[in-house]
């Protein structure tokens, strides 16, 4: 796999528009990344790969 | 006919992804699938199910070439027809089979593609026992769905396929969830396409072109020129708009390659790839997207039972596009965007009688798109605010201190996640008048409720909600909305949840329910007043005006020493995070013995170690008493999803010094790491430390060199004064640097990290000068 790092993401963009936010409007996909990292642990490493993954259906 | 396999064409090389056709057929007949509708119908002859001894044939060969190669990692996808047709057990066998001899050489990850009308809990439940990622197929709202994606009598798809996905973002079945698959038809309007995926809420989505070649090109609506690349600008300037709330593969491909990184799809780009198909029967073929070329395009005469994935890789239309720009036809090869699009999918080049050596049938839309999306992103970055400098932020944490106005931001960021966090325990179990209440005190008074949400287990108990079906303890919201109504004085009335007899205001104090039950609960706070009335309609009733506590009311404990405060908290049951049984509540000469140690031990901070005092002060708030250790050992933690506080058994004031510095490191590095990534959070790599006898992952080697050049500066500075350091100091700075030396020779960390790791290895080596 060519999994080359291509880019790095932080949480600190979708923080502000949180913080910024009052509780009722924070978005939830803006909301979900948050969780994606925090809960889910996910990586902010954006790695690119060739995926198998489209390639079919 | 060019490009047919068979010929040899030189050595072997690696290939590591590997797509496993576990099920030749399908339950939904959809009109654009190159599976059943497009040229190749090699469908028909293969067994409907790949059997356990093909897929054990299969692993084994992509084992044997995983050892040969040393490669560090293989993918395998499940993949169909439909794959879930196998149903969960069929499923379950043949994944046990596939795990067996692969995992025994190296790192799998498998996936597997899915139309997700099967989805079920029993399916969740196997797949999640062998850690399979899934994508699902969607092409958008209702009526774009609908066009192609329908089963054989004309039904639409689209209520089975939305189900499967909110069953997939399901706190227990979250991590599965990969992305959705959703292919391109330009008469669907591109933003209600947008908005119905992102609704889903997918981690990432992958956009693909419906397959054409130039025997049949793409449907082009009217005399437009570029419908395709007009499609995906569409979406493409929108989700730049929304600050890009999921992945898309397709634009991040883009924006990696212009500037000379890879593009991660086979659809643009120069990338090799590296992948095969096995078939149902165990054939080996090429990437799918071929069958939309000829009949028998993907076809290679090899099989799993016979040949070898070395004997696959050396056939040339594999080895072919293996070499990405090389082997463009002279269009390609001279375009301005070539190495952005790289002549778009290798299928999509077929023309017969000239096999593959043209440029994409989607040319015009590929080179529109690429220099589009160009200009677009670019404008995108440079109108982006400038993030707060993380150079200076990595600066700072890495001299192991950190000033207050850094960790003051460090935890603001948290206060940010804890919103996110809260917001998300609604979306996941519904409103909750707590959650009303609190909205309506932070309308009037945002300050009030930023201190209550910035008590450290605010976070740790929506990290729990997010992880449980359960949602009785969403109740918990009751009580931070009470207290952000005592701090803003205005009237507040909702429910709590009394848990295990406690009700917790935080940062105001604790009622105790008269015995450990659990119950809901009513709660009023008005005019410096506050009743619970609770089981029996029974009242508690507290005037806040009066100091001290009583059996029912505990004020929350601040302990303030030369301008430095923190509280004592020993009541709210979303503490019990540190890995250590909490104390109890405490009684008044514990709580005076919590005050003289603290007060000692800031002191002694503020003398010997005044480089930690800033960010003590800026970001701890909270101690957490632990039951004392039954051998009297220390015992102190710091929790990740806890920001601001630290957990410790009592213990003296010079010791309890130590703990605050060695644990608060921790806690500032957790913080910094929840941000930015230093390492490679899929990197195996293990490193020794001194400080334990077992090889640790890279982020607790992070971790524990951060704590232990502290350690290490303590003992230096008591270099003369205590007898011990002469021994200690060394020790701890020989550990020290080794593990800095092993973290930076492990190439696990990120840029960022060797950034953070040089700097801490500066700070160290300056201690001897
Ligand atoms: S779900 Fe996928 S495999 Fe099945 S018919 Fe549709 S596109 Fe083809
Ligand atoms: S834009 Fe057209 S000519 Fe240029 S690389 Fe792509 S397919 Fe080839």
């Amino acid at each position: 796999m060519n999994t080359e790092v291509a880019t790095m993401d932080t949480l600190v963009g979708p923080l502000a528009t949180i913080k910024n936010a009052p509780l009722r409007e924070i978005k939830a996909e803006d909301a979900d990344r948050v969780v994606r990292r925090i809960v889910d642990k996910e990586s902010l490493l954006r790695r690119l790969d060739v995926a198998a993954f489209q390639s079919a259906h | 006919m060019p490009g047919r396999a068979g010929g040899e064409s030189g050595g072997p090389h690696p290939l590591s992804q590997f797509v496993l056709k576990v099920h030749s057929r399908c339950d939904l007949s959809c009109d654009h699938c190159y599976v059943y509708e497009h040229a190749d119908q090699s469908w028909r002859s293969k067994p409907k199910v790949m059997s356990p001894e093909v897929a054990g044939a299969a692993a084994r060969r992509i084992a044997e070439h995983a050892e040969t190669w040393s490669l560090p990692r293989v993918r395998v996808v499940l993949h169909g027809g439909e794959p879930l047709l196998l149903g969960p057990a069929r499923l379950d066998e043949l994944i046990t089979r596939v795990r067996a001899p692969i995992e025994a050489v190296t790192r799998l990850s498998l996936m597997m593609q899915t139309n997700g009308v099967r989805f079920s809990t029993e399916v969740g439940d196997v797949l999640k026992r062998h850690g399979v990622r899934v994508g699902v197929s969607l092409d958008g709202d209702r009526p774009a769905n609908d066009r192609h994606r329908r089963f054989a009598n004309g039904a639409s798809s689209f209520d089975q396929v939305r189900a499967a996905l909110a069953l997939l973002r399901r706190p227990e079945y979250r991590e599965l969830y990969a992305g959705i698959l959703c292919t391109i038809d330009v008469r669907n309007p591109p933003e209600q396409v947008y908005e119905a995926l992102l609704a889903e809420r997918p981690p990432r989505i992958d956009f693909l072109l419906p397959h054409a070649t130039w025997d049949e090109p793409p449907y082009r609506p009217g005399d437009r020129h570029t419908p395709y690349a007009d499609w995906l600008s569409v979406i493409h300037r929108r989700w730049l708009a929304d600050d890009r709330p999921m992945r898309i593969r397709l634009f991040e491909g883009l924006h990696s390659t212009a500037r000379g990184g890879p593009s991660g799809s086979e659809q643009l780009g120069a990338d090799a790839v590296d992948l095969a198909v096995i078939e149902s029967d165990g054939s080996y073929e090429q990437a799918d997207s071929m069958k939309t070329a000829y009949d028998g395009a993907p076809a290679t005469g090899l099989s799993v039972l016979t040949h070898t994935v070395d004997d696959l890789s050396r056939l040339q239309p594999i080895a072919v596009r293996q070499n990405g720009i090389r082997n463009l036809c002279d269009v390609c090869r001279s375009c301005p965007v070539a190495t952005q699009c790289a002549g778009g999918l290798y299928a999509h080049r077929y023309r017969t009688g000239h096999g593959f050596a043209n440029p994409s049938v989607y040319c015009p839309d590929l080179r529109v798109l690429v220099e589009r999306t160009n200009e677009e992103s670019s404008m995108y970055d440079a109108g982006k605010p400038q993030e707060t400098g993380t150079a200076e932020v990595i600066a700072q944490l890495a001299s192991g201190f950190g000033d207050e106005a850094t960790i003051g931001w460090l935890a603001e960021q948290q206060r940010s996640v804890t919103r996110a966090l809260l917001s998300a325990t609604i979306d996941q179990h519904g409103g909750t008048a707590g959650w009303e209440v609190l909205a309506e005190v932070e309308a009037e008074d945002p300050e009030a409720v930023s201190r209550v949400l910035a008590h450290p287990y605010v976070r740790a108990w929506a990290v729990g909600m997010l992880r449980t079906e359960d949602p009785s303890g969403m109740p918990y919201l009751g009580g931070l909305a009470a207290a952000a109504g005592v701090h803003a004085d205005v009237r507040v009335e909702t429910e709590v949840r009394i848990d295990r007899g406690v009700v917790t205001l935080p940062t105001i104090g604790t009622l105790y329910w008269p015995g450990e039950v659990t119950a809901g609960a009513r709660i009023t706070v008005d005019r410096g007043k506050l009743w619970l009335t609770g089981p029996d309609d029974r009242t508690i009733t507290v005037d806040l005006a009066q100091p001290g506590g009583s059996a029912t009311w505990q004020p929350a404990r601040r302990i303030t020493v030369d301008g430095w405060s923190v509280r004592i908290e020993d009541g709210d049951p979303a503490r019990d995070c540190h890995g250590w049984t909490p104390a109890g509540r405490l009684d008044d000469v514990a709580a005076a013995r919590w005050r003289d140690a603290l007060a000692g031990a800031w002191r002694l901070i503020v003398a010997d170690l005044p480089g930690y005092a800033p960010a003590l002060r800026a970001g701890l708030q909270v101690i957490m008493p632990l039951e004392a250790d039954p051998a009297g050992r220390q015992r102190a933690a710091t929790a990740m999803d806890a920001f601001g506080s630290m957990a410790a058994a009592p213990v003296g004031p010079a010791e309890l010094a130590v703990l605050l510095v060695h644990e608060f490191q921790h806690a500032k590095l957790g913080a910094l790491l929840d941000l930015y990534d230093l390492h490679d959070r899929n990197s195996d790599v293990r490193i020794m430390v001194g400080w334990k006898p077992e090889p640790r992952p890279v982020e607790a080697a992070l971790q524990g060199v951060y704590a232990h050049a502290a350690v290490t500066d303590v003992w230096r500075t008591r270099l003369g004064s205590d007898p011990r350091a002469a021994e200690l100091y060394p020790m701890y700075r020989r550990w020290t640097t080794d593990a800095i030396t092993a973290l930076r020779s492990s190439g696990a960390l990120t840029p960022l990290g060797a950034d953070f790791v040089d700097r801490m290895a500066a700070a160290v080596a300056a201690w001897d000068a």
